[in-house]
């Protein structure tokens, strides 16, 4: 197998505030592959954005990555300087956001955005870059792009404002383009046509993509492994089809459940993981999720699990997993997901 | 940029300014244009000669006629009458020599200031909360509290040697001679405009502080530009839309200060003018004097609406 | 023992948060803004008490002292005619304080019913105002107060009503913008359907909801009167003497910097603090009146 082009190892990243040290990001590792489209998914807070920002440095004030290590390459980019990370954002490794129409800057005219990818890394004269830029818009499928580089972002659809960006993003070739949620301000429609520009651009291209998303659905579309992450940590990681199947950590299986499905039953009601979204502040004690765990045992509450094999190739953090909360806890059949209804420990409480 | 709509605005727009200027000039002349005491009775010539002086300058005619050839005199002829204190001296191109003087001091107040004014904003935006932030900070809330003379006399006692030097003895530039260079202006010039270098300072640095925080900012980051640039073609034509905002009032209040100031110095300008004939009872020049003014604050408003369109290509009339 | 609905019975008292006590709230936290405050107050005393003693009589003529500076007989020195330039500090406070103060108030009379009615009634009215207000724009505000002050004779009040026609605009402007935002909103609406008559909706409900920002452009405005009456004293056409102004102090201080710096440092410190003070203050209430305050 093929040597990782990105590793992260142990990364920590905080954000010091007047109420205390929120844990934005805690102890996470994964690698990820030449080619390969690598899925994280959580919910808000979950730390996947600032996981994708961490990598390339982007922390907003007040956060700071504490510690870990994120090798390019060989390169080690947490030790790198101030000029060689910049050497790296938009031409190694190339980030693209979520709402296109505030990630655009509305004075400046779309081609000129784009010409700038390479301009900044001298990778071509502006007469070269104004070329390749066109190219790049046909590459995307925006129609007549002659005209629309002249054309100002407010000018622009917002489907056509996200492959302009994705543009950007592909200027100067990246082995990595990382995308932080590029679909969830569009409309369904234009989401899919995205997703499937993506992955068309990940087959052609070799590139590999970071997908970073809230939304099931589209890891399904696109990616071939996956994240799960959790109150900034990682519950669970491996293939796609092999998550989709047979998920092993708790809030997985919740979270795949919870997509309402075309073919439910009109009287079944839709289902949400209980609880909110835990305190980063404060996290919980022992395992984070166990206050909205359905299956959890005596130890979820003081010991934290760490990532381990439960399958091939799939790794989770769980002290029960779901073959065992199936086995024993009858959780296909479960109606009640209230914490602890599975296992009968302190049910209802959320602690 | 301009497009057919924004060329048709402005064209709509000088005709505005066109009749608030005759409408001003209108209320003026009406208002002083006999008011007792003027230059000519000052003369106190008496009979025949004094009766000649009035047909001269058109004074014995029917108030309406004199209005209505006043106006029909500006406006074809652009010709704003004639001294009643200096017998044919003609007030049109007294007034836009004036004007030439008072620009200069006006205009290099307001390059100085909308320099500086920047330039001073985005430093302490981004070193905020640093202790040139703060000194920053305080110095324009001074700035802007301040009269502009009194700035003025503060530069007199710091500077009085030099000025002495430039102006041959006072710090009073009437006498000394005017020859309106940079080593003359300068000090009027920073009198005028600090109080709306602080302004725009302040309005500069919290602009700057909110760009900074926008999404636009993080993908320019993320594209591997560097800070520097960043700064100043991504951030401060965002930044600086506001300020165009107040470029209006500013403007006017450069206008309106330089008469303190032409005055304070004694720079033969247009605001010194304006103060020496309402001394001296020249209505005809205190009536040619606002009409100018008022044109200029009317061409200063549509400058500015220009100058948001060229900044913010969002805008379009 | 307490029943479920004993317990429903006692009504629930929360704090009532109104836009008011939440801006008073913030604005004591304005630490400049109380600074300000408490010196604006040590000002209006200054100023009351020069109503019945000073030092000296404000226009006392000394010879003896003529241009003398600070000392233990004159605190702050004497000017070019030997007048204590502390006493009448004191007597120029009043006169800034009633010129800021009283063009406000104009301003407010003026400006806030005209640009209401403009904003509320939309139409012929909007439009004919808004000429007005364009063609006062056109004029420079220092030339017009000027020439009022020329024709109507340099008193007091004079004064007040030339620099109110020069910024009656601001107001009626600002007064007009809310009157058309708020007309728009639905408790306007609930009180036409109720039948409320316009002059009750003008003043009952829609000028207390755009009271924030009036109150704002009004504290504001002070220290920019106080500054215009300050540049009419040097331009000559302000109080007459022998009354002072802190504005025609620093005129004759002007005159005489090379010699006696210390005539145009006491009026120009006295205006640019008292200045300063009425900016932070307007700026705390401005603050403390945005509901999107971070705060």
């Amino acid at each position: 197998m093929a040597s990782p082009i990105l590793s992260v190892r142990n990364l920590r990243t905080q954000f010091k505030t007047d109420a205390g040290i929120v844990r934005a990001v805690d102890d996470v590792s994964f690698d990820l592959f030449p080619g390969e489209s690598l899925g994280i998914v959580g919910e808000s807070g979950s730390g996947k954005s600032i996981t994708a920002l961490s990598i390339l440095r982007l922390v907003p004030e007040p956060g700071k990555i504490v510690s870990g290590d994120i090798r390019f390459r060989n390169d080690d980019l947490m030790k790198m300087s101030d000029e060689e990370i910049r050497d790296v954002r938009g031409k190694d490794i190339a980030m693209i956001f979520q709402d296109p129409q505030s990630s655009l800057n509305p004075v400046i005219k779309t081609g000129y955005q784009i010409d700038e990818a390479m301009l900044a890394h001298k990778n071509a004269t502006p007469s070269q870059a104004r070329a390749r830029t066109i190219e790049l818009l046909k590459k995307v499928r925006i129609p007549a792009p002659e005209r629309r580089v002249k054309d100002f972002p407010h000018q622009l659809s917002g489907g056509m404002r996200q492959r302009a960006m994705i543009a950007m993003g592909l200027a100067n070739s990246p082995s990595i383009l990382i995308a932080d949620e590029p679909t969830t301000a569009l409309d369904v429609t234009v989401q899919a046509q995205i997703l499937e520009l993506l992955a068309d651009l990940n087959h052609e291209l070799g590139t590999a993509i970071i997908m970073i998303t809230h939304n099931m659905g589209v890891v399904a579309g696109l990616c071939t492994r996956v994240i799960v992450m959790y109150a900034g940590q990682i519950v669970e990681q491996g293939p796609v089809d092999q998550i989709f199947e047979q998920p092993q950590h708790p809030y997985t299986w919740s979270l795949l459940r919870s997509i309402p499905r075309v073919d439910a039953l009109r009287h079944e009601r839709l289902r949400s993981i209980e609880g909110i979204a835990p305190d980063l502040l404060r996290p919980p004690s022992g395992c984070r999720f166990h206050p909205r765990c359905p299956f959890r045992i005596e130890k979820c509450f003081t010991d934290e699990p760490h990532l381990e094999e439960v399958k091939p190739d799939q790794v989770a953090a769980c002290w029960v997993t779901m073959d065992r909360a199936r086995a024993e806890m009858g959780a296909d059949d479960l109606v009640d997901i209230r914490p602890g209804a599975g296992s009968g420990v302190h049910p209802g409480e959320m602690r | 940029m301009f497009t057919r709509g924004t060329l048709i605005y402005m064209g709509q727009r000088i005709v505005m300014i066109g009749f608030t200027v005759l409408a001003v000039s209108s209320i003026v002349f009406l208002l002083i244009h006999r008011l007792p005491g003027d230059a000519l009775f000052n003369e106190k010539l008496h009979g025949q000669a004094y009766k000649e002086l009035l047909h001269h300058y058109g004074l014995d005619q029917p108030l309406y006629l004199q209005y209505w050839n006043f106006v029909v005199g500006v406006v074809t002829r652009g010709d704003l009458g004639e001294s009643l204190v200096n017998r044919g001296l003609k007030i049109t191109p007294l007034v836009l020599r004036e004007t030439g003087i008072s620009a200069q001091v006006g205009g290099f107040a307001l390059i100085f200031t909308i320099g500086l004014g920047i330039v001073l904003g985005v430093f302490a935006a981004v070193r905020q909360n640093t202790w040139l932030d703060y000194l920053l900070t305080t110095t324009s809330v001074i700035g802007y509290s301040m009269p502009n003379f009194v700035i003025a006399a503060f530069l007199i006692l710091i500077f009085g040697v030099w000025l002495q030097n430039q102006t041959g003895g006072t710090f009073y530039y009437q006498l000394g001679g005017w020859k309106g260079g940079i080593g003359q202006l300068w000090l009027p010039a920073f009198a005028l405009g600090f109080p709306y270098a602080s302004i725009v300072a302040r309005l500069t640095r919290a602009s700057m502080l909110e760009v900074i925080r926008q999404d636009y900012i993080r993908t320019a980051r993320a594209k591997g530009l560097r800070e520097s640039v960043i700064l100043i073609r991504h951030a401060l034509r965002n930044a600086l839309i506001p300020v165009i905002t107040i470029l209006g009032p500013l403007v006017i209040g450069i206008i309106t200060g330089s008469v303190v100031i032409e005055n304070f110095f004694g720079i033969p300008g247009l605001g010194k003018e304006f103060a020496q004939s309402i001394l001296n009872r020249d209505y005809a020049i205190v009536i040619g004097v606002f009409t100018m003014y008022a044109a200029l604050v009317g061409l200063a408003n549509l400058l500015v609406d220009l100058a948001y369109v060229v900044i913010d290509p969002r805008i379009r009339y | 023992m307490a029943t479920a609905a004993a317990v429903l019975a006692q009504p629930i008292e929360p704090e009532q948060a109104s836009l008011w006590s939440d801006a008073w709230r913030r604005l004591r936290r304005n630490r400049f803004a109380l600074i300000s405050s408490v010196y604006l107050a040590f000002l209006v005393g200054v100023a009351l008490l020069a109503l019945v003693w000073t030092p000296y009589r404000m226009s006392a003529i000394g010879l003896a002292q003529i241009y003398s500076g600070p000392s233990a007989a004159h605190l702050l020195g004497a000017d070019e005619l030997g007048r204590d330039i502390l006493s009448r500090l004191m007597v120029g406070a009043q006169v800034s304080l009633v010129v800021g103060v009283g063009t406000q108030l104009l301003v407010l009379a003026v400006g806030v019913p005209l640009g209401l009615i403009a904003g509320y009634y939309k139409g012929v009215v909007d439009t004919v105002l808004t000429f007005i207000i364009n063609v006062f724009y056109g004029i420079p505000d220092v030339l017009l107060a000027m020439i009022l002050v020329f024709i109507l004779g340099p008193s007091l009040t004079n004064i007040i009503i030339a620099i109110v026609a020069t910024r009656w605009m601001d107001m009626a402007r600002l007064a007009r913008g809310q009157a058309l935002t708020l007309r728009e909103r639905e408790f306007v609406e609930a009180g036409r359907a109720a039948g409320a008559r316009p002059g009750k909706m003008l003043f009952g409900h829609i000028l207390p909801n755009a009271l924030g920002p009036i109150i704002v452009q009004a504290t504001l405005g002070i220290p920019a009167a106080i500054l215009f009456e300050a540049f009419l004293s040097f331009l000559g056409v302000g109080v007459q003497p022998p009354t002072p102004s802190w504005g025609s102090m620093a005129n004759e201080g002007v005159q005489a910097i090379q010699y006696a710096p210390h005539m145009v440092i006491a009026p120009s410190i006295a205006l640019s603090v008292t200045l300063m003070a009425f900016n932070f203050l307007g700026d705390g209430l401005r603050d403390a009146l945005d509901p999107r305050s971070r705060r």
